[in-house]
């Protein structure tokens, strides 16, 4: 599995460059690209540069020649829910363009014309592991999951951020999201932002911007971390196609809502060796890190999903 | 007449020896020449005779399967679990059903060992002195899968009776049964029998709840035992309120039997069966029963054969398989 990360501030990037192994840089469209291992997982990470072009052509980027499977971006935003407060964490359920204005032509604004979605959904499992990470954090500050709003436009005029609130039921508003949402959903790759609040809806920020953005920088970093964590825990069902059980194992991972991967013994003797090296023989085999179970058995699966 | 390898080394102007290799993927020929023999082959057709290469080799890469009836989903599930791990180990089988007579049941043994398997999967309810004879006169390895010697001399594959009849015993406990009938296995049966009902006694005695010997009636695994158990439960002065059967089709024949009295099924009384035959699901309410992985049992069994078949290292020669309860309406819904 690899996966993209698009950060928004240096200082940001700099973490993950202190911690990132097996490092290898490319530039590609001005844009630098940094592949590598963090956490064991294999990620790509970059700098999109600000607005929506310099998001989508990045994301694409990723997607296209880096073959990034996930991507997770991180930054800083401003709040439009009035109960969000400075250092408080958005995670993105959708996001949408609000700058999307064909309103003289009928169209309602946000819409893409002749387009058949123009508000795009997050992963739901991407989501579920940064709430889960964010709140791990135990830091004064909420995790809240909501809309994200990207323009190409800063928006510092209160009565324009009380306005896109009500219109549109937005969370935060941000400069690439939607951007690398619109594009992650073209080419089926599940995405998620992830964004701190740098000033309140009422127009307060912190008094002190440079210590802000260390702060959020390191917040995000962390977030991120415990996602990759989660993710490196990978569920494989080793299985075979006429197998009842294993038939049975994967119905009920998917009514978890979990991600798995099938490994089917009868294609690759080498999965039957990744089998038996757990001390089992025959299938199903349910693996997630160094743990194992053996056949249908949903307690000893749940206790095995707890520990990812 | 069949094109033979002289035909086709002559064919390919190479030696015997050389076809013969190519034919049997040793790696010590040269590419040009594995190519002229390839395509001699295709020429003429040539098919390598693998009784001539089984006399040579002493291997006829065929293991001979025995198994009760084949028609039965329970044993067909089994029979897939064992071709799929042959496959892919370059096995082929030879597939025998035995009614599980015994007499039948030693012919095979003898037949397929006559025709020179490499190994033998053995099915069947129970394993007699008769069987381990036969099986002491085998020069190659035999696994039972689903079933076991009475004193594990057998490498075999199953799952825990004992704990799968204790698991079923104390799912009724603990919906507050007091009075729990069981419907038990021929005591001819050491393993499905004598397993069974200890691991029904040893939840009873778990749970502070006395064996009653009123409760424990003998079937034979089929429907009309289960039904004629049921009919003398319900005679007593204190009928049971929840029945295990040792068989699904013994635990319909109770549910029938429930019905016939005009009481409900689980309301009244609550009834768990075992094997998950398809009947489970063809019947109304649908049964709630003990699991057995067959598939599973048939690919570790074929697994354990090749272990042993390719003198590899086994660590243990018994493997218990886990079992699970498949929860239906033959229980009430309550606690689950």
């Amino acid at each position: 599995m690899r996966i993209g990360m698009i950060g928004a501030m240096d200082e940001e990037i700099a973490l993950y460059l202190q911690e990132m192994e097996q490092r290898k840089e490319t530039v590609k469209a001005g844009i630098r690209f940094y592949e590598g291992v963090l956490n064991g997982k294999t990620v790509v990470l970059c700098k999109s540069g600000v607005g929506k072009v310099n998001a989508a052509v990045t994301t694409q980027m990723l997607i296209d020649q880096f073959n990034v499977e996930q991507i997770i971006f991180t930054g800083v935003a401003g709040a439009a829910h009035p109960d969000l407060n400075i250092g408080d964490i958005v995670v993105s359920t959708d996001c949408l363009q609000h700058d999307m204005d064909v309103t003289a032509l009928g169209f309602p604004a946000g819409q893409i014309p002749f387009a058949e979605k123009s508000v795009w959904e997050a992963d739901r499992q991407l989501i579920d592991l940064a709430v889960r990470a964010g709140q791990s954090l135990a830091e004064d500050v909420q995790v809240v999951t909501g809309r994200v709003l990207s323009g190409d436009q800063f928006i510092a005029n209160h009565d324009k951020v009380e306005q896109l609130f009500t219109q549109f039921q937005a969370h935060c508003i941000e400069m690439e999201g939607a951007a690398v949402g619109q594009v992650c959903a073209m080419n089926e790759v599940p995405f998620v932002i992830v964004r701190s609040m740098s000033d309140k809806a009422d127009g307060s920020a912190h008094v002190n911007f440079a210590e802000f953005t260390e702060l959020a920088a390191r917040r995000s970093f962390a977030i991120v971390q415990s996602m990759l964590q989660q993710l490196g825990a990978n569920v494989i069902v080793y299985s075979t196609q006429n197998c009842v059980d294993c038939e049975i194992v994967k119905k009920w991972l998917k009514e978890k809502g979990v991600a798995f991967e099938v490994r089917d013994v009868m294609t690759s003797k080498q999965y039957q060796e990744e089998v038996e090296r757990f001390g089992f023989m025959g299938v199903p085999v349910t693996v997630c890190g160094d743990k194992a179970v053996k056949g249908f058995q949903p307690n000893e699966l749940e206790k095995l999903l707890e520990s990812r | 007449m069949p094109v033979t390898i002289y035909d086709v080394a002559r064919e390919a102007g190479v030696s015997m020896a050389t076809v013969s290799r190519v034919v049997n993927g040793n790696p010590n020929v040269k590419p040009t020449t594995r190519k002229k023999v390839m395509a001699a082959i295709e020429r003429l057709g040539y098919r390598p005779n693998a009784v001539a290469r089984g006399l040579a080799s002493k291997k006829t890469t065929t293991v001979g399967v025995i198994i009760p009836d084949i028609s039965s989903l329970f044993y067909s599930e089994l029979a897939r679990g064992i071709e799929d791990i042959a496959t892919m180990y370059k096995y082929n089988i030879i597939l025998c059903n035995s009614d599980q007579r015994l007499e039948k049941e030693l012919q095979l043994i003898n037949t397929l060992l006559e025709k020179q398997v490499d190994g033998l999967l053995f099915m069947g309810a129970d394993i007699k002195e008769d069987h381990l004879d036969t099986f002491s006169t085998a020069s190659v390895p035999i696994v039972l899968a689903a079933t076991r010697d009475p004193d594990s001399l057998l490498p075999s594959v199953t799952i825990n009776h004992f704990q799968a009849a204790y698991d079923a015993t104390q799912t009724l406990i603990e919906r507050g049964h007091k009075r729990i009938a069981m419907i038990a296995s021929p005591p001819s049966d050491p393993l499905a029998g004598l397993l069974r009902f200890e691991g029904y006694k040893q939840a009873l005695h778990d749970a502070g709840l006395p064996l009653h010997d009123e409760l424990v009636t003998g079937g034979n695994y089929f429907y009309q035992s289960g039904l004629n158990a049921m009919n003398s439960f319900l005679q007593l002065a204190e009928p049971p309120t929840a029945v295990f059967a040792t068989s699904d089709e013994m635990a319909v024949g109770a549910i029938h039997a429930v019905q016939d009295a005009g009481l409900r099924v689980p309301d009244d009384i609550e009834v768990i069966g075992y094997d998950n035959i398809r009947l489970a699901e063809m019947v109304r309410p649908r049964l709630t029963t003990v699991v057995q992985p067959m598939y599973d049992i048939g690919a570790v069994a074929m697994r354990l054969l090749t272990k042993y078949m390719n003198n590899e290292h086994v660590d243990d020669h018994v493997v218990q398989l886990p079992h699970r309860i498949e929860f239906r309406e033959s229980t009430r819904t309550e606690n689950v």
